[in-house]
């Protein structure tokens, strides 16, 4: 069980947004790292549970971790 | 044959007789053993809402909230599109039952796994 949130590669601060944009921007900032690198993500979408976690089975990423807080998301990611 | 079937709906109370169409054929889908899921997004997130499928009865058709009851009972999902719901002011605390609200990923993901579907 993971507890604290590890230093991460990169960080991504989402906020509200959701669906097409949210995806989009997690690809842009992955695509600069390289296998085995992480990225944390905020997100305080309804949605954006689900959604990372069909992006990683789509695109070969790793969803490592959910973290949840009182205001939102956060989600550690690794580059597949 | 595929399995995935999605019926996505953009209408509501602004096209009830097309929303109705929709939820008939997303009942014959589940019906005919689908793995079937009503997608809605725009207007047609408005179903999603507690009370408004109750003001929607198309001539020659089951009510609304009839077919919406059958199709969830039956082992249907109903799937919200988050940008969609939140532009229009709606909480999740008014989702009705079965319903979730989802993002632009997992619709790709159902439709491009083993799915297909048709728009309404």
């Amino acid at each position: 069980m993971m507890d604290t949130i590890p230093h991460t590669d990169q960080v991504l601060d989402l906020g509200e947004k959701g669906c097409g944009q949210l995806v989009m921007e997690i690809m842009m900032v992955m695509r600069a790292l390289t296998s085995g690198q992480t990225l944390l993500v905020t997100a305080y979408d309804l949605a954006a549970a689900g959604d990372i976690e069909a992006w990683c089975r789509m695109t070969g990423n790793i969803l490592v971790h959910t973290f949840p807080d009182a205001s939102g998301n956060q989600f550690l990611l690794q580059k597949g | 044959m595929l399995n995935n079937f999605c019926v996505n709906l953009t209408r509501s109370i602004d096209d009830p007789d097309r929303a109705t169409v929709a939820m008939v054929v997303a009942n014959a889908a589940v019906a005919s053993g689908k793995n079937t899921m009503v997608f809605l997004s725009s207007e047609g997130v408005r179903l999603a809402v507690k009370g408004v499928a109750d003001g929607i009865h198309e001539e020659g058709f089951q009510p609304m909230a009839t077919l919406i009851q059958n199709f969830v009972a039956a082992g249907g999902v109903i799937w919200v599109c988050s940008p969609c719901f939140k532009k229009r002011g709606y909480t999740d605390g008014e989702l009705i039952e079965g319903a979730t609200i989802v993002g632009g990923a997992k619709l790709v993901e159902f439709l491009s796994t083993d799915g297909t579907g048709v728009s309404y």
